[in-house]
C-alpha cells in the first residue's frame, strides 16, 4: 500500500517538471537582456558553425597590396573589408568569423571533455560516497586550490603549443569545477522523497540516475557551463595571444590580437575588432548565465 | 484582569469608560508579491492593546498573525511585502506613515520584540553582550562602562547564571532557553512599554517553555509592561493571556477574554483549535481532534468566509459574504454568521466526541 | 582551531610539493631540455657528450630525486643563460609585481565591497541594476584586449600617461587599474549575493527591531558575517592576479616584475627558473590562503572557541 502511494509520487513528478520548464521559458522570453544575450550568442554560434559560407573571403588568403586597410567607416575603408585587413590583408571580418569557430569549437571542445567527465566523476562521487567521494574530493580541493592559468602556460610552454595540446590542458583545469558542483547537487538530491520512491518502486540504478536525477541538475549544470565557456574562451585566448595556444596562422582571436599588437599605433582596427569580438561573446554569456540564474531560482525573482 | 463589558477591538468606536489603549490597529493590510502572484497575508485587521495586559495572537501559520505584528514596526522587508492601507496608532502618532527615523526611536525603546527561533535571532558574530549595550548606547545614550554594567545586571534580570562572564560569550555558547533569555534581556533592555513576542517558546523544549513564559510574565508585572503574544499553540496561552485574538487567513474572527474564549468560544474556528490542544489534565490516550481541511489560499482574495470550506457550520451566506465582527453576548466579538445557538451546540457536539474518543 | 592549522599546513605543503612536481614532469618528460639549450646545428656526439654532463641521461625518477632534495633546500639549481641561482632570479622582480598587486587588490576590494554593499542593501534599484551591469562587464573583460584599449586611448590618443615602463607613479595607473577590473567585478558580484543572503537572516530582523539605523545594521551586523565568502573570493583573486593576470599586463606594458619575466622565462625555456617560479607562485597562494584564514578568525571570533 505503502509503495504504490510513493510509486505515484514519483510518476507525477515528470508533468511538474514540464509544467516547470514552461514556467521557465515564460519568465525568461519575457527578459528582455537575457533574450538578447541568448539571441546574440546563437548568431555567434551559428556564423561559427556555418563560418565557411557566411565569411565573406578566405581568412588565409593574403592580400599583400591591401594591407591595413581600415574598417569601411573609417576614411580609406571599403565594402570589400568591411572591418579592414591586417599586416598581410588578410580580411578581419572573415578572420573573426573563423576565429570564432576556433574559439567556441575549443570551448565546447573542453566541455564535451571536462565537462562530461566531470560531471560524471560528480555524480558518481555523490552517488556512491564512501572512500571513493574521499579521495575525488580531496584531489579536487587541492587542484581547485593552484592558481590555474601559470600552470597552464609553463605545461603549454612544455608540451608545445596547438589546438589539441590546448584542449587537453583547458579540460584538465575545467573538470573539477564540474565535478563538485554535479556531486553537490546530487548529495542534496540522492535523500530526496522521489528519488527514494523511485527506488522502492523497484526502478533499475541507471534509470533512476537518467529519469530522475538528470532533470534536476539540468539548469544549474547550464550556468555553469555557461559561466565556464566564457572563462575558457578567456583563457584560451590569453594563451593564444603569449604565444602558448593555438599556432598561426590559424585565425583565433587571441593570436589576431597578438599578431596585431605592434601596429597598435597604425591600425588599432585589428586589435580592437578581435578583442570586441571576444568581448561580446563572454558578455552574452555572462549575462545569458546570471538571468538564467534568476529565472530558475523563483527565490531570487523577487530580487530583482 | 477582566473587563468583560468592554470590547473596543475592532469596532472601532471606543467603548464606554475605557482607558485609551496603549496600541491601536486598524484596517491593516499586507501583501507579499512572489512572482507573478500576490498573497494577501493580513486583510483588515483592527485591534487594541490596553495598557498592562497579555493579549495573545492565535493562529495556525500563515494566518498573518507575525505579519502583522511585524508590519506594526515596519519591519516586513519591502519588497516583496507592502503594507496596502491602515493605520497603527501609537502615543498619538501613526507608526505607519512616521518617517523612518522617528520610527527607529520607536523600535527597541518604546516596543520591542522577541522571535521564534533564539538559534537564529543572535547576531552569531557578535558577543551577547555587545548585542545588549548597542541598544543602551543607542537609545539610553548610556556611556560604553555603563551600559556594560546595565547589561550585566539584564542578564542576571532574566535569570542567566553567572552573568558577567556570559556577557562577553557568543551565542553558540548558548543554549536554546538560555538564548531566549537573552534575547529578553535585549528586548527589555530599553524598558519599553510594548513586548511582543512572535511565537518565543515554539523551538523550545516544554519545561523551556514554561521557564520563559514565568520569566516574561514576572518581567512583565514589574516592568509594568504590556505584551503582545503571538502562538499557534492555545495551550501556551491559557495562563498568559488576558485577552485573545483568534486569526484566520489574514482576519481576526474572534476576540475575546481568555476565559471566555476557552469556556464559550463563538467562532467555529476557535472550536476546532480548543479541540486540538492536548489537554494535560486529560490521559494521554486522549485523541486529538484536528481541523479537517488546508489552510485558505491567499493569493486569491475571495468574497466570503475565509474559513467557509472547513466550517461544520458553513451555510450559503458565509459563501458570498464576509462576516465582521460583533458583539455575542457573552463579552467578546466574532466574525460569523451561524447562530449562538449552533455555536453552543458544536462545542458540546465536539467536547462529547472528544470524549468518545478518549474513551476508546 | 589547532587541528584546523595543522590541517591547513600539510595542504599548503602539499600544495607547493604538486605544483613543483608537475612542473618539473611537464619540463623534463614533455620537453627535451638538451634540444633547447644547444643551437640546432650541434652535433649529435656533442649532445650526448652535453647531456651526460648535465645527467639528463640518467632515469628521470633518479634526476626528479635528486632535484626535489636539493629543492627542499631551496636549491633550484642555476638558470641556464644567467650564471646565478634559479630562485634568486625568481624573486627578484618580485617586490615590483608586489606594488602594483598589492594597489590592485586593494582598490578592487575597498571599492568591490563598497558597491557590493550599496547595491546589495537596495536590491533590484536603479543603482543595484547599474552596479551589476557594471560588474558583468568587468567579469566579461578579455585582459588582453582591455590592456591594450586602455594604452591605445590613455598613452596614445590622450597621451594623458606613459605607455610603458617602470617608475614613476604615473607608470603605475594603467597596469593598476587593468590589473583591477577583473577583480573588482567579482568582488562586487560576490559581496552582493552574500549581503543579500545575510540581509535575510532572522538576526538582521533582531537588529532592525531594535531601531539601529540600516547603516548600523548592515556595517555592525551583516558584513562581518557576510565576509567569509568575499574574503575567499579576493584571496583566489588575488593569487590570480600576482600569479596569472600579471604576465599578461606586466607584458604589456613592460612592467619588470614577476609575470613579466616568467613569460621570459618560458619564451627562453629556462627551465630551473620556470621550476623556481612556479614554487613562488605556489608560496604566493599558500601566504594568502593564510591570510584568508586569519581574515576568517578575525571575522568570525567563534572559529577560536571550536
Amino acid at each position: 500500500m505503502n509503495s504504490i502511494k510513493m510509486a505515484s509520487t514519483s510518476s507525477v513528478r515528470p508533468i511538474r517538471s514540464a509544467q516547470r520548464i514552461l514556467d521557465f521559458l515564460n519568465h525568461f522570453s519575457r527578459d528582455k537582456f537575457a533574450t538578447a544575450a541568448l539571441v546574440i550568442f546563437s548568431a555567434l554560434v551559428l556564423s561559427s558553425v556555418f563560418a565557411d559560407l557566411v565569411a565573406p573571403h578566405d581568412p588565409l588568403k593574403q592580400d599583400l597590396l591591401n594591407r591595413l586597410k581600415p574598417p569601411v567607416w573609417v576614411e580609406g575603408g571599403s565594402w570589400t573589408y568591411v572591418l579592414g585587413t591586417d599586416l598581410l590583408g588578410r580580411d578581419i571580418l572573415s578572420r573573426c568569423i573563423h576565429g570564432g569557430r576556433m574559439s567556441l569549437g575549443i570551448g565546447a571542445a573542453v566541455i564535451a571533455m571536462g565537462g562530461v567527465f566531470g560531471s560524471l566523476m560528480g555524480l558518481l562521487s555523490g552517488y556512491l560516497g564512501g572512500r571513493f567521494d574521499a579521495i575525488l574530493m580531496r584531489y579536487i580541493d587541492f587542484q581547485i586550490s593552484i592558481p590555474y592559468f601559470l600552470l597552464a602556460l609553463t605545461i603549454m610552454a612544455a608540451i608545445g603549443p596547438g589546438t589539441l595540446n590546448l584542449i587537453i590542458v583547458l579540460s584538465i583545469g575545467s573538470w573539477p569545477l564540474f565535478a563538485r558542483y554535479a556531486r553537490s547537487i546530487m548529495m542534496s538530491l540522492r535523500n530526496q522523497v522521489f528519488i527514494e520512491a523511485a527506488r522502492v518502486a523497484g526502478g533499475k540504478e541507471v534509470a533512476i540516475m537518467t529519469r530522475h536525477v538528470l532533470p534536476n541538475i539540468l539548469s544549474p549544470l547550464i550556468t555553469l557551463t555557461t559561466l565556464e565557456l566564457s572563462r575558457i574562451v578567456l583563457t584560451e585566448a590569453s594563451l593564444s595571444y603569449l604565444g602558448m595556444g593555438v599556432r598561426p596562422p590559424t585565425p583565433a582571436w587571441g593570436l589576431m590580437v597578438q599578431e596585431a599588437h605592434d601596429y597598435l599605433m597604425i591600425a588599432n582596427w585589428a586589435v580592437t575588432t578581435p578583442g570586441v569580438f571576444i568581448m561580446i561573446t563572454t558578455l552574452s554569456i555572462n549575462i545569458f548565465a546570471t538571468r538564467l540564474r534568476i529565472s530558475t531560482d523563483p527565490l531570487q525573482r523577487g530580487k530583482h | 484582569m477582566a473587563e468583560p463589558e468592554i470590547s473596543s477591538a475592532g469596532s472601532g468606536s471606543e467603548a464606554n469608560g475605557a482607558e485609551r489603549p496603549l496600541l491601536s490597529v486598524r484596517d491593516l493590510n499586507v501583501e507579499f508579491t512572489v512572482g507573478e502572484s500576490t498573497v494577501h497575508a493580513v486583510n483588515g485587521l483592527s485591534l487594541d492593546l490596553r495598557k498592562g495586559e497579555t493579549l495573545a495572537i492565535v493562529g495556525e501559520s500563515g494566518s498573518g498573525k507575525s505579519v502583522s505584528m511585524l508590519s506594526v514596526l515596519g519591519l516586513i522587508p519591502q519588497p516583496p511585502g507592502k503594507i496596502t492601507n491602515g493605520h497603527v496608532f501609537y502615543d498619538d502618532k501613526d507608526l505607519l506613515s512616521l518617517p523612518s527615523g522617528e520610527l527607529r526611536k520607536i523600535r527597541g525603546k518604546e516596543i520591542s520584540m522577541i522571535f521564534q527561533d533564539p538559534m537564529t535571532s543572535l547576531n552569531p558574530t557578535m558577543t551577547i553582550g555587545r548585542q545588549i549595550t548597542e541598544m543602551l548606547e543607542l537609545h539610553l545614550d548610556m556611556k560604553p562602562s555603563q551600559a556594560k554594567e546595565r547589561a550585566i545586571e539584564l542578564l542576571d534580570l532574566v535569570e542567566i547564571p553567572d552573568p558577567s562572564t556570559r556577557f562577553g560569550q557568543y551565542s553558540i555558547e548558548f543554549s536554546g532557553g538560555m538564548r531566549q533569555r537573552v534575547m529578553i534581556a535585549i528586548a527589555l533592555s530599553c524598558n519599553p512599554k510594548i513586548l511582543i513576542a512572535d511565537e518565543p517558546t515554539t523551538a523550545l523544549d516544554v519545561t523551556i517553555q514554561m521557564q520563559i513564559i514565568q520569566v516574561v510574565n514576572e518581567l512583565r508585572a514589574e516592568m509594568d509592561m504590556s505584551v503582545i503574544w503571538i502562538t499557534h499553540d492555545l495551550g501556551v496561552v491559557a495562563g498568559l493571556a488576558d485577552r485573545v485574538i483568534v486569526m484566520y487567513g489574514g482576519r481576526a474572527v474572534e476576540i475575546a477574554d481568555s476565559e471566555d474564549l476557552f469556556y464559550r468560544p463563538q467562532h467555529p474556528y476557535s472550536i476546532g483549535l480548543l479541540n486540538s490542544v492536548p489537554s494535560i489534565a486529560e490521559p494521554v490516550s486522549e485523541r486529538l481532534i484536528a481541523i479537517e481541511g488546508l489552510p485558505p489560499d491567499l493569493s486569491e482574495r475571495r468574497d466570503g468566509c475565509a474559513f467557509y470550506p472547513r466550517c461544520a457550520l458553513a451555510s450559503d451566506i458565509c459563501k458570498n459574504n464576509t462576516p465582521r465582527l460583533e458583539a455575542k453576548g457573552t463579552g467578546g466579538q466574532a466574525a460569523c454568521f451561524a447562530s449562538p445557538g449552533d455555536v453552543a451546540r458544536l462545542t458540546e457536539g465536539s467536547a462529547a466526541q472528544q470524549d468518545n474518543a478518549s474513551a476508546q | 582551531m589547532y587541528k584546523l592549522a595543522m590541517h591547513r599546513l600539510g595542504h599548503s605543503a602539499l600544495l607547493i610539493f604538486g605544483v613543483v612536481t608537475v612542473v618539473f614532469f611537464t619540463n623534463f618528460l614533455l620537453g627535451d631540455p638538451v634540444r633547447v639549450m644547444l643551437p640546432a646545428s650541434t652535433p649529435p656526439e656533442a649532445v650526448e657528450e652535453f647531456r651526460r654532463q648535465m645527467g639528463f641521461d640518467r632515469p628521470i625518477l633518479v634526476q626528479y630525486w635528486e632535484f626535489i632534495t636539493r629543492a627542499a633546500l631551496l636549491d633550484f639549481g642555476d638558470s641556464w643563460w644567467q650564471k646565478s641561482p634559479s630562485l634568486e632570479i625568481a624573486l627578484r622582480p618580485f617586490p615590483a609585481t608586489l606594488q602594483l598587486g598589492i594597489v590592485a587588490i586593494a582598490l578592487a576590494s575597498l571599492l568591490g565591497i563598497g558597491i557590493g554593499l550599496f547595491a546589495g542593501a537596495r536590491p533590484g534599484s536603479t543603482w543595484d541594476k547599474l552596479a551589476t551591469s557594471l560588474s558583468i562587464l568587468g567579469v566579461s573583460l578579455p585582459l588582453i584586449w582591455f590592456t591594450l584599449m586602455m594604452a591605445l586611448v590613455f598613452s596614445v590618443w590622450l597621451g594623458l600617461l606613459p605607455t610603458a615602463g617602470y617608475g614613476t607613479a604615473g607608470h603605475m595607473v594603467l597596469p593598476v587599474v587593468t590589473l583591477a577590473a577583473l577583480p573588482l567585478g567579482r568582488t562586487v558580484q560576490i559581496t552582493r549575493a552574500s549581503i543579500i543572503d545575510e540581509l535575510a537572516k532572522p538576526y538582521i530582523t533582531t537588529a532592525r527591531s531594535k531601531g539601529l539605523s540600516e547603516r548600523t545594521v548592515i556595517l555592525r551586523h551583516a558584513l562581518r558575517n557576510a565576509l567569509p565568502p568575499i574574503v575567499t573570493e579576493i584571496g583566489w583573486e588575488s593569487a590570480l592576479l600576482l600569479t596569472g593576470y600579471s604576465i599578461i599586463v606586466e607584458s604589456v606594458f613592460g612592467w619588470p616584475g614577476f609575470g613579466f619575466s616568467l613569460y621570459h622565462a618560458i619564451l627562453t625555456r629556462d627551465m630551473p627558473v620556470i621550476i623556481a617560479m612556479a614554487f613562488v607562485a605556489a608560496l604566493v597562494v599558500v601566504l594568502i590562503n593564510i591570510i584568508v584564514d586569519i581574515i576568517y578568525v578575525i571575522a568570525d571570533p567563534t572559529i577560536r572557541k571550536t
